[in-house]
């Protein structure tokens, strides 16, 4: 028996003695596939493969292949299929991606109203997040309780948190891989969805049969209009209001048998308006990505393939505020044009060579305003961009070097150069400008050239168990630091400069990985230590102003970090009852010269436990009941100790950095899905969700209030919890004919 | 029909949106003993030097100023303040007239512009040290009042405003005291430190509302204590400090006003006092008068 796993792109190539094979297809989600072979030459095969219906009876996750889990060189790799998602409980009734891969041990959230993603210690800005292979730099809805990915356009999500082969780099900690559906170039489709806060649909169909399709995606919230009647055409804050959409879409074509071509976009908005009619003053708040891929694939031969891309990516925020005829606007934002190539190389049944180059060209713009009185320009200044080159390439080998042993070799060259044109502050210990350096358009401010090597190795004890091991160094040449407490829209990404170096990580893991019972249970666990250079903190003392008119990276403080931990993971991948309990410990540290008198301190993220249980189960054809449970040991906060008296104010002291743990996260949720029979045309099925059966109230943020005075005696400090979601029961109603 | 469904759909949403706030107890690492100093020295003045110390975040906190007195103040330090030739141990003082009311302060020595003060402080095993330089004063060209300019339709509350034209060499900062009318000792504006960052050499405008009296809760904002009334009659301190200090009272402000704030990262007050909390600053003022009128 003999087995190869496609690339993104659908291609495989297989090398076998002349002969008469079965050759069998499968892939999540989809109905295996099988045909008889008999083989004197080479010969080219195009499979389509059908996706099973949606009662499919599959598991929630599944790799590739049965035992793809203990076979592969992959380390801390979890593939998701979508459709499945879709049986779990769902928040207001929205499908979330990034939810469910949170769901996955060593993937942490920060809690409720924060989709960032914390992998294995590192911070959110350490996570590669590609939509059609563009960066997608915010992933959040409304302040992270959605995530930007609408589920019904998305094909399948492929997570590397341990071993990052050579094809990614540029981010420490993990890869989110996402891609878009293609298109049935079959017949006509339509797919949707109504729910309480929001609703989607998806078109897809052939362009021309067999040849081209396209997929077109929409959703939208509509809280803002649902509310509308509701508010008194009087009242004071008439007009504000809240919501979202997305807009996905593809297009492809096959030019011919050896030639593809895709186009893919993405493009959302978050709007938050608010309006007071009496003091005539109105916010106007927009943020959100746009995405666009063009893709080539190009067969050379039976074992040389190509794809070809050209990306653009652009996160932009915005807020606008007027009150009467002042008008100010502030914007900031980051945008990268994108090419790349990345050939699949076949040289021999024992290897698989992927090898291919890479190149942004980033543009930054932190905090640009503009704005007038009565249609007078206010001068804020010319606006300011900072721009930088990135590039990289690579190669990477999977060979099996015995029956037993495979490793993946990779080598990443990577080079990230700040270019001009750039003004560099020099200040003195004062805090004072003394003095100024000008680049001019296209200098080289500084260059960082780095070389990431990569190794796995994985060696098989049996049939169903193997030991594998892994070594990962990444640089990172952008990054993200914030002075508030939440991942919120406001963070500004920001190049390597001359001071702020790149980030460097080093990973080593090791895991054993055993399946049983005919790979219907799959269990692992995987051991990590990892390093961490160059990583950013604002300095102590850094006021949100500090910088207007100055080189951001003036009020930077550059640490280290470590992080380690055990991650265990044991799934049911078939039956009618399925799912995972998924359990980490873990540590992370950081350590700042400037910050916490020099010493170690944890990280905020740093979490002791994690629990994820999911499970579903099929009871019958028309029925399908879902459960999540989650717990998780609390963030860590840095509150006052102690407080002082400066000018008869009352003043708070901080103590060691992250010095108090909120109490810890957990959370049932509950889902049923009712499939009816399918109607004439169309196949219709209802999510009822429960979020936070048992209504625990979980800490969003906890906060001091101070009231009263000294002189009057009641002057008093009180602690605060702020819960968002109690019991949220949700109903969304899925169609698709 | 229809509006019932309206109903459930709102209900449910914004039931779910509203959030849940609870008083909770927390328990927090113990806090270190620190002492925080209040110091400050003015040409041909003794340096006025008010001791503190910290105490931990939900204790008890003293109902009256008595009692503020006898359990924040520290009496028994030995307080040392030098200029590099002369230096002299400050004796603990009271005065019910003059804030801060109770402080250590000498006789012999007294501020000299240009000149550098070190500031030793020796209480209960612990030492503090710290220095400050009294700049060259920068004098006011004019001082005036004018209504509330965010509000066109104000015909009684105002603000002070001043001009001064900064000097040549970058690194001025500043910040401004007042007082109104009867009132007996001149209290730091809120607000109202700036530096020469951007106006170096320039003749720079600024306005201010009233300085803030200590012990006086900020909880409510009542346009009455931020802006003065016309009849007000308006003494400006306009003083001369050192970027250092200039660094404290910038952080200071924010850590006041973000306390509480669950998206504002805790802002750590940047002291120029070795071993403790507070700031020991040379002030250089000059002086101004104004009658409010329209």
């Amino acid at each position: 028996m003999q087995g190869a796993s496609t690339n993104t792109y659908g291609f495989f190539s297989l090398t076998v003695p002349a002969g008469t094979y079965t050759l069998g297809v499968s892939f999540l989600g989809y109905t295996d596939f099988s045909k008889s072979l008999k083989l004197s030459r080479d010969e080219r095969l195009n499979i389509t493969i059908s996706p099973k219906a949606i009662e499919g009876k599959e598991v929630v996750i599944t790799e590739k292949r049965l035992e793809t889990n203990v076979k592969s060189t992959d380390m801390g790799r979890v593939e998701i299929s979508v459709e499945n998602m879709k049986k779990l409980p769902a928040f207001f009734g929205e499908v979330d991606l990034v939810k469910i891969v949170q769901l996955i041990p060593g993937v942490k959230n920060a809690g409720e109203g924060n989709t960032g993603l914390y992998v294995r210690g590192g911070g959110p800005d350490q996570n590669l997040v590609l939509l059609d292979e563009a960066v997608v730099y915010n992933a959040a809805h409304l302040l992270g309780f959605f995530s930007v990915f609408n589920s019904d356009a998305v094909k399948t999500v492929d997570l590397h948190k341990g071993g990052m082969p050579s094809q990614y780099g540029g981010r420490l900690a993990s890869v989110l891989d996402i891609s878009m559906k293609e298109g049935n170039n079959q017949r006509f489709k339509a797919d949707g969805g109504i729910g309480l806060i929001a609703s989607r649909l998806t078109v897809q169909g052939p362009i021309k049969k067999d040849t081209s399709s396209f997929i077109v995606s929409a959703r939208r919230t509509y809280i803002d209009v649902v509310a509308q009647p509701f508010i008194k055409p009087t009242a004071p804050t008439k007009g504000s209001g809240y919501y979202f959409y997305d807009l996905n879409m593809k297009l492809n074509y096959r030019l011919s048998d050896k030639d593809r071509l895709f186009l893919s976009g993405y493009f959302g908005r978050d709007v938050f308006t608010f309006k007071s009619t009496k003091s005539n003053f109105n916010i106007r708040i927009p943020w959100g990505n746009a995405t666009m891929s063009a893709r080539w694939n190009h067969l050379f031969s039976n074992k040389l393939f190509l794809n070809t891309s050209a990306i653009f990516s652009d996160y932009q925020f915005e807020s606008n505020i007027s009150q009467s005829a002042f008008n100010f606007k502030v914007g900031s934002g980051i945008r990268d044009y994108n090419g790349k190539m990345d050939f699949t190389w076949y040289p021999s049944v024992r290897h698989t060579v992927k090898f291919g180059a890479n190149y942004i060209y980033h543009r930054f713009s932190p905090n640009n305003a503009s704005g007038d009185i009565a249609g007078e320009a206010l001068d804020f200044g010319p606006k300011v961009y900072l721009y930088a080159h990135e590039a990289a390439a690579y190669i990477g080998d999977d060979f099996d070097v015995t029956e037993k042993l495979r490793i993946h070799g990779g080598l990443r060259a990577s080079w990230f150069a700040q270019a001009g044109p750039y003004t560099q502050y020099i200040k003195n210990g004062l805090d004072q400008k003394v003095d100024s350096i000008k680049y001019e358009k296209g200098n080289l401010i500084k260059q960082y050239p780095n070389v990431e090597p990569r190794l796995m190795l994985r060696y098989t004890l049996s049939k169903n168990s193997s030991l594998k091991a892994s070594f990962t160094q990444n640089y990172q040449y952008i990054h993200i630091t914030s002075l508030a407490n939440q991942s919120l829209p406001t963070d500004l990404w920001f190049p390597s400069t001359g001071r702020v170096k790149p980030q460097f990580g080093t990973q080593y893991s090791l895991g054993y990985y055993r399946n049983f019972n005919e790979n219907t249970w799959e269990t692992s666990v995987e051991a990590y230590y990892k390093t961490m250079k160059n990583q950013i903190e604002f300095k102590d003392g850094t006021l949100p102003s500090s910088g207007v008119n100055d080189n951001l990276d003036n009020y930077l403080t550059f640490g280290t970090g470590q992080a380690y931990g055990a991650e265990f993971f044991v799934k049911k991948a078939l039956g009618k009852t399925s799912g995972w309990i998924g359990y980490t410990l873990s540590w992370t540290t950081r350590k700042f010269p400037e910050l916490n008198n020099g010493k170690t301190y944890f990280a905020r993220y740093d979490r002791r436990h994690d629990l994820s249980f999911v499970l579903t189960h099929e009871l019958s054809k028309k029925w399908t009941f879902g459960a999540v449970f989650v717990y998780a040991s609390g963030n860590l906060l840095w509150l006052p100790t102690s407080i002082y008296f400066q000018e008869g104010n009352p003043v708070v002291n901080y103590g060691e950095r992250n010095n108090y743990r909120m109490p810890a996260y957990h959370r049932l949720d509950l889902s049923a899905t009712y499939t009816p029979n399918k109607g004439k045309h169309v196949q219709s099925s209802w999510n009822f969700s429960i979020y936070n059966v048992y209504s625990r109230l979980n800490p969003y943020f906890i906060y001091i209030e101070t009231t009263g005075s000294p002189l009057t005696g009641d002057l008093k400090n009180t602690a605060k919890k702020v819960s968002l979601f109690p019991i949220i029961p949700s109903v969304t109603y899925n169609f698709s004919f | 029909m229809k509006k019932w469904i309206y109903l459930t759909v709102v209900i449910c949403t914004l039931g779910a949106v509203q959030s849940c706030e609870r008083v909770i107890d927390i328990d927090l690492p113990a806090s270190e003993d620190l002492l925080v100093v209040e110091g400050s020295i003015e040409p041909g003045q003794s340096p006025k030097v008010l001791i503190t110390r910290n105490r931990g975040f939900f204790n008890a906190f003293p109902t009256d100023l008595e009692a503020f007195i006898t359990e924040f103040v520290v009496q028994d330090a030995v307080v040392t303040v030098s200029d590099g030739q002369t230096s002299e141990v400050l004796q603990f003082t009271v005065n019910p007239l003059s804030y801060p009311f109770v402080y250590y302060s000498g006789s012999m020595l007294k501020g000299e512009i240009g000149k550098t003060y070190a500031l030793r402080i020796e209480s209960g095993g612990k030492i503090l040290t710290s220095y400050t330089r009294i700049s060259g004063a920068v004098q006011l060209d004019s001082a005036w009042f004018g209504l509330n300019p965010f509000d066109s339709t104000e015909d009684s509350l105002g603000v002070s405003y001043g001009q001064i034209t900064d000097p040549d060499t970058m690194g001025n900062a500043y910040r401004l005291f007042a007082r109104k009318n009867s009132e007996s000792s001149y209290f730091a504006v809120a607000g109202s430190q700036f530096n020469d960052d951007f106006v170096n050499g320039q003749a720079v405008v600024f306005f201010n509302g009233q300085s803030q009296q200590p012990f006086v809760s900020s909880d409510t904002f009542v346009p009455k204590s931020f802006f003065y009334t016309l009849g007000d009659t308006i003494f400006l301190k306009f003083c001369s400090i050192g970027r250092n200090e200039l660094q404290f009272f910038n952080t200071l402000d924010a850590a006041v006003n973000s306390n509480g704030n669950p998206f504002a990262s805790p802002t750590v007050v940047k002291t120029n006092i070795q071993g403790g909390l507070g700031i020991w600053c040379g002030y250089s003022p000059a002086y101004d008068t104004i009658i409010a009128t329209n």
